[in-house]
C-alpha cells in the first residue's frame, strides 16, 4: 500500500490469481511497469510477457489483467477509471483489446492497495474473487452462478457488506457469449467480450473493500489543479463547452449538444421534488455536476420526467448517467429503475426496424406510450437495463445494427429458415411489430443463453458475418458485402468486426487512422469533443487547435480537407493519448482540456494538465514529453501485438493490407457529393492512401506493412518486440 | 460506495480524553446524540443549559458574558506599524449607484433600457456621460437596438447574451431569429433548428416560429433566411443562403438530427 511504502501514486503491488492453483500472489508494480505506467499500459506488458499470441481467447492459457494507474483516486477528477486486458475472442486477428469500466471499483482497488490484478488458470466450478485490502480469497459463487448482473452484485453486496464494490458478469459471459461485459455500479459495464472470458475461467465476479489510501507527493497542488481544472476548463459530458440554453455569461449558444442544464431543465424525479439545473457558469466548482443531463439530450425534455438524478463515477464532477425511474416500464411488468449513457440505452430503436403488414406495406414497429416520440427513451430504458441485466456487450453499436441490416436486407430469415426450420416462427415477432418493450428483452436473452441462430449475433460482428455470408456479396441472399455495403448507416469501419467510434463521420482523416488502430472501437473522443463542444468552429475551435498544432490541423463538420503534416500531427496526439488515458487511468471522455469554458484564456485549454497531475501526485518532474513518450511506448507495443497476432492466428505478414483496410462505404457514401466537398464526410480514396503512408512515417513503421521498425522499437526500450518481429519475418 | 469505517489501524492516531479534559467548545453536552434529554425540539434555550448543567455538574455561562470576563491579553502577532485609520469609504457618485443597479439587474439576467432609467433622471445625458467617463465603471457596455439603448455589465453578462437580451426584450421576433442564423451560420457554421427558438430566452413555440417564417418571406430584409428539413425526419432548420448552401445546410441539418457520430 503506497501510503506505507512510501511510494507516491502507484499502490505499488501487483495481484496474481492464479484459479488453477488457488495460488495468490503478490509482486511489486516498480520498478518493472514504471515505462507502462499503470492500467492499460501493465495490461498490455504482462499480455506481452506471458500469454501466447496465438492462445485460445477463451482458454487456459489466457489471462485478464484489471489495471488501474498512479492517477486513479489520487485526489484528480474523472479519474475512476479501471482497464481490463485481454485476448480478443471475436474481432479479427484475435489480438489485443481493452475493456474498461467506471463506477467505484477502480478507487476500491487502488485503496485496496493494487495497481493491477491478473487472473490466470482456470477454475472447475464458479467462484468469484474477494479482495479486502491484503486478504485476497477465491470465494465460491455457485449460489450466484446463472443469475444477473444486478441480482448477483446484491448479493455479493449483501454478503460482504455494503462498503465493498462489486463487478459481476451475466449469463452471456457465462455462457461464453463473445459479446459479454462485466457490469459495475449501476450500469457502468466493461466490455470486448470480458464476460466470456472470465465465464471459461468460472469467475463470476469480484468484490473489492479498500481502507487504505494513495500518497500524493503534493496535495495541495492536486487540489488547486482539481479547482483550476473544473472552474476554468472542464466542461459538461463530453467536454463540451458552451451550453446549449442561453446562459447569461456565455457569450455562445450551441444549436444542440451534451450542454443541456439551464434553468427551466430539472430532474423532476429528485427524492425531495424537482431539481431545477440552473446556470451552471464558467469559474463556479460546485455546478458542474448539473450541466450534463444525458437524457434531455438523447430524448429532448420528455426525459426530465423521469429524471431522478445525474450519476456518474468516483471523482467525477460531470456525472453523465442519468438515472431514471420510467413509469411506462412497468405496465410491461419491467423494471422501472435504469442507468446508462451511451448505446446501450440511445440505440434501441434498432432493434425494431419498419416491418411488412398484412398487405406488404412498410410500417413502424414503434409507437408512443405517453408522450410523443418517447419510444426511444422508453425502449431505450428496457433494452439497457436488459443488456446489463444479462451482461450482453453491444460493440459499439454494431450487435443491434447488424440484427437490423439482417432483419430489413431479409438475411436474417434466410439464414435462420436454412440453418433451424421453425426457429422463425417461434421467434415473439408480435413484440416487435408492436413496439414492445420485452422484444428488446427477448432479444438479450436469446443471445446471452445462446438460444437459435438467432443468437449468433452474439459471436460478434467478424464471425457472425462469416457464418452468415455477410462478408462476401455471392453468399448472402442481400447480395452485399456488409463491411463495405452503402445504407447510409453502416457502422463498420474497416473488415475486423468493430465499428467507427468518431471516426470518418466526424473527425476526417484522423479519426479515420487512428479507428484503424485497434482491434476493437477506438473509443477516443480527443477529436469529437471539442468537434461537438458547441463552441463556435471558426471563433474558437479553428484558432485554439491551430495554436496548438498549426495550420489545417482540423476540419470544420462536413467540410473537410486534404491530408497534411498538422493533421498527421493531430492524429497522433490523440491516438498515443488515448493510451495515456488507459494507463494512468483518466476519462477519455472527458480528457485532455483542449477547449476551455473560459473567455479570459481566450477560450484555449490545457494540454499540459494531466504532466501537471502527475507531478504534483508523484513529487517528480513529468513533463508532456515524459507523458507522450511513455504513451507512444504503450502504443508501440500495440502494434507490436496486433502485427503477431494476425502473423500467428491469419497467417499475415501485412498490417496495412489485412488490419487497416477502411471500409469501401467511407469512400463510397453520400453519392451527390464529391470528397472535400462542403456537406460530406466521404473520404477519397487517393488522399487515404497517402494519410496512411503519412501516419506510418509519423509512426515509425514501415510503409508497406505498417509494421514498426527496429529501430522505432529500440528508441522505446521494446528490442525484445523488435527481434520477435524479426524471428516471425515480419521486419 | 460508503467511506465510514474506511479508515484502517495505523492511518489515524486515536486518543481517549476524560471527559474533564475535554474543553467545552468540544463537550457533547450539548450533543442531542449523547443526551437523549436534548433530542426534543421544542425544549427552550434556557432548559438546554440547565439539562447541559445536569450533565457536566456545572452551571454554564452565557457566551457574551464569559468572553467579557476574560483579562486583556497582548496580541502574539501585533502589526509591525499602528495600523492607520482606514479612511471613510467615499459616497458613491450617482453614476456609480446607477452602475450597481445595471450590475444588479445584469445579474439577474436582465438588461437596462435608457427608458428605465430616465423615468428618474432628468439629466440623464449627463449621467451617462459620466458613468462612461468613471473608471470604476467600465464593465458597464451597451447594445443598441432599434427602439433603445441598453445597459449591462460585461462582468457578470455575456456580450452576445446582451444582444439576444436586446433583440427579445424589443418583441422583433422575425429580427431576432434572422440575426442568431445568420451568426450561427457565420462562426460555428451550423443551420438552426426551429426547436433552438423554444428554448429561453426566446421561448418562441411552433406555432409562433410559423408565423414568424412566413413573415420573414415577405420581407425583402430577411430575403437570404431560407427553410430546410434534415432528411433523416423532417425536422426543420433555418440558414442564411447569403452564408451557406442549402446543399450544405441540409446535410448538416441531417447529420444534427442523427447525432451522427455524437453517440
Amino acid at each position: 500500500m503506497s501510503v506505507k511504502n512510501g511510494i507516491n501514486g502507484w499502490a505499488g503491488t501487483i495481484l496474481r490469481v492464479n484459479l488453477t492453483t488457488g495460488a495468490i500472489t503478490k509482486e511489486d508494480t516498480l520498478p518493472k511497469y514504471r515505462p507502462y505506467i499503470g492500467g492499460m499500459g501493465i495490461g498490455y506488458k504482462v499480455i506481452w510477457d506471458e500469454v501466447p499470441m496465438d492462445a485460445d481467447p477463451l482458454g487456459p492459457d489466457a489471462k485478464c489483467v484489471f489495471g488501474v494507474g498512479p492517477l486513479t483516486a489520487s485526489g484528480v477528477p474523472c479519474s475512476g477509471r479501471m482497464n481490463i486486458t485481454l485476448l480478443s475472442c471475436w474481432s479479427k486477428g484475435y489480438s489485443i483489446v481493452d475493456a474498461h469500466m467506471g463506477g467505484h471499483i477502480a478507487h476500491a482497488f487502488k485503496y485496496a492497495g493494487y495497481d493491477a490484478m491478473i487472473v490466470e488458470g482456470q477454475s472447475d466450478k464458479p467462484v468469484y474473487i474477494k479482495i479486502e485490502d491484503e486478504n485476497v480469497t477465491i470465494e465460491d459463487a455457485s449460489h450466484i452462478w446463472g443469475k444477473g448482473t444486478f441480482e448477483a452484485n446484491a448479493t455479493l453486496s449483501k454478503e460482504n457488506g455494503p462498503e465493498f464494490d462489486v463487478a459481476t458478469i451475466g449469463p452471456a459471459g457465462e455462457n461464453l457469449v463473445h459479446m459479454s461485459t462485466i457490469i459495475t455500479s449501476f450500469g457502468n459495464s466493461g466490455g470486448a467480450g470480458i464476460g466470456a472470458l472470465l465465464g471459461s475461467k468460472k469467475v463470476k465476479g469480484i468484490a473489492v473493500r479498500g481502507t487504505g489510501a494513495v500518497k500524493i507527493a503534493e496535495p495541495m497542488k492536486v487540489r488547486l489543479l482539481s479547482n483550476y481544472m473544473i472552474k476554468d476548463l472542464v466542461g459538461g459530458n463530453n467536454n463540451h463547452t458552451v451550453p446549449c440554453h442561453a446562459q447569461t455569461w456565455s457569450e455562445y449558444v450551441a444549436t444542440n449538444n451534451r450542454w443541456q442544464g439551464a434553468p427551466g431543465i430539472t430532474w423532476d424525479k429528485a427524492p425531495k421534488g424537482p431539481i431545477d439545473t440552473g446556470e451552471q457558469p464558467s469559474g463556479q466548482i460546485n455546478v458542474a455536476a448539473l450541466r450534463c443531463n444525458k437524457g434531455v439530450f438523447d430524448f429532448g425534455e420528455i426525459a426530465e420526467k423521469y429524471t431522478v438524478k445525474q450519476g456518474g463515477c468516483s471523482s467525477c464532477p460531470v456525472r453523465c448517467y442519468t438515472e431514471y425511474d420510467m413509469d411506462p416500464l412497468a405496465d410491461y411488468d419491467l423494471p422501472t429503475h435504469v442507468s446508462n449513457t451511451c448505446m446501450p440505452i440511445i440505440k434501441m430503436l434498432d432493434w425494431y426496424p419498419n416491418h411488412k403488414d398484412a398487405e406488404g406495406n412498410s410500417v413502424p414497429s414503434t409507437h408512443d406510450f405517453v408522450d410523443e416520440k418517447d419510444a426511444k427513451m422508453i425502449l431505450g430504458g428496457a433494452g439497457s437495463r436488459a443488456a446489463d441485466d444479462y451482461g450482453v456487450w453491444c460493440n459499439y453499436g454494431n450487435l443491434y445494427e447488424d440484427f437490423n441490416m439482417a432483419y430489413t436486407t431479409g438475411v436474417l430469415k434466410d439464414v435462420i429458415d436454412k440453418q433451424n426450420p421453425g426457429e422463425w416462427e417461434q421467434i415473439p415477432w408480435d413484440l416487435m411489430e408492436s413496439g414492445d418493450p420485452r422484444w428488446v428483452v427477448e432479444c438479450y436473452r436469446r443471445i446471452a443463453m445462446k438460444e437459435g441462430v438467432f443468437s449468433d449475433l452474439g459471436l460478434g460482428t467478424y464471425e457472425l458475418y462469416q457464418k452468415w455470408g455477410m462478408d462476401d456479396a455471392s453468399k448472402n441472399v442481400a447480395g452485399v458485402n456488409f463491411y463495405d455495403f452503402v445504407n447510409g448507416k453502416n457502422f463498420n469501419i474497416g473488415h475486423n468486426g468493430y465499428p467507427r467510434h468518431h471516426g470518418p463521420e466526424n473527425c476526417w482523416q484522423a479519426g479515420t487512422l487512428y479507428s484503424m488502430m485497434y482491434n476493437r472501437d477506438c473509443m477516443i473522443h480527443h477529436l469529437i469533443n471539442f468537434c461537438s463542444s458547441g463552441a463556435p468552429y471558426n471563433e474558437i475551435t479553428k484558432p485554439v487547435l491551430e495554436h496548438f498544432f498549426g495550420e489545417g490541423c482540423t476540419d470544420a463538420q462536413k467540410n473537410y480537407t486534404p491530408i497534411n503534416e498538422n493533421k498527421i500531427k493531430l492524429a497522433k496526439w490523440a491516438f498515443i493519448g488515448k493510451q495515456w488515458h488507459d494507463s494512468a487511468t483518466l476519462c477519455n471522455w472527458m480528457y485532455p482540456m483542449t477547449i476551455a469554458t473560459s473567455k479570459k484564456r481566450n477560450y484555449i485549454g490545457d494540454l499540459d494538465l494531466d504532466a501537471k497531475y502527475m507531478s504534483a501526485v508523484l513529487g517528480i518532474e513529468y513533463t508532456r514529453e515524459d507523458q507522450e513518450t511513455d504513451s507512444e511506448r504503450i502504443s508501440q507495443l500495440l502494434r507490436v501485438i496486433t502485427a503477431i497476432s494476425f502473423k500467428l492466428n491469419l497467417g499475415s505478414t501485412n498490417l496495412r493490407k489485412d488490419h487497416d483496410q477502411v471500409s469501401e462505404w467511407v469512400f463510397d457514401k453520400e453519392p451527390d457529393f464529391k470528397p472535400f466537398e462542403q456537406g460530406t464526410v466521404k473520404l477519397d480514396r487517393e488522399d487515404w492512401e497517402k494519410s496512411l503512408d503519412m501516419w506510418y512515417e509519423a509512426m515509425g513503421w514501415d510503409k508497406e506493412t505498417g509494421i514498426p521498425t527496429r529501430a522505432t522499437l529500440e528508441k522505446f526500450g521494446l528490442s525484445d518486440c523488435a527481434d520477435k518481429l524479426e524471428s516471425l519475418g515480419l521486419i | 460506495m460508503a467511506l465510514f469505517g474506511r479508515r484502517k489501524p495505523g492511518f489515524s492516531k486515536e486518543v481517549m480524553l476524560k471527559p474533564s479534559e475535554i474543553p467545552d467548545h468540544f463537550s457533547d453536552a450539548l450533543d442531542p446524540a449523547v443526551n437523549k434529554e436534548l433530542d426534543n425540539p421544542k425544549l427552550e434555550k434556557k432548559e438546554l443549559q440547565a439539562a447541559a448543567a445536569a450533565v457536566t455538574g456545572e452551571e454554564k455561562p452565557d457566551m457574551i458574558d464569559f468572553m467579557q470576563s476574560l483579562p486583556e491579553v497582548e496580541d502574539p502577532f501585533p502589526p509591525s506599524e499602528p495600523e492607520p485609520e482606514a479612511p471613510p469609504e467615499p459616497e458613491k457618485t450617482k453614476a456609480q449607484v446607477l452602475a450597481d443597479f445595471i450590475r444588479e439587474r445584469a445579474q439577474g439576467g436582465l438588461i437596462t433600457p435608457k427608458a428605465l432609467i430616465a423615468q428618474d433622471e432628468p439629466e440623464i445625458d449627463a449621467l451617462l456621460a459620466e458613468l462612461a467617463a468613471d473608471e470604476t465603471c467600465k464593465d458597464i457596455r451597451t447594445v443598441e437596438g432599434q427602439q433603445d439603448i441598453y445597459y449591462y455589465s460585461d462582468e457578470v453578462m455575456a456580450n452576445n447574451y446582451a444582444k439576444i437580451a436586446m433583440l427579445t426584450i424589443e418583441k422583433d421576433d422575425a429580427r431576432t431569429v434572422a440575426e442568431m442564423v445568420r451568426f450561427n451560420c457565420k462562426a460555428f457554421p451550423t443551420p438552426t433548428p426551429l426547436y433552438y427558438f423554444a428554448r429561453q430566452p426566446f421561448f418562441l413555440d411552433k406555432a409562433k416560429m410559423e408565423l414568424i417564417i412566413a413573415h420573414m418571406q415577405d420581407d425583402p430584409r430577411y430575403k437570404d433566411i431560407r427553410l430546410c428539413t434534415a432528411a433523416i425526419n423532417g425536422e426543420p432548420y433555418l440558414y442564411s443562403i447569403d452564408l451557406m448552401s442549402e446543399k450544405y445546410a441540409k446535410a448538416l441539418a441531417n447529420g444534427a438530427e442523427c447525432q451522427e457520430g455524437d453517440e
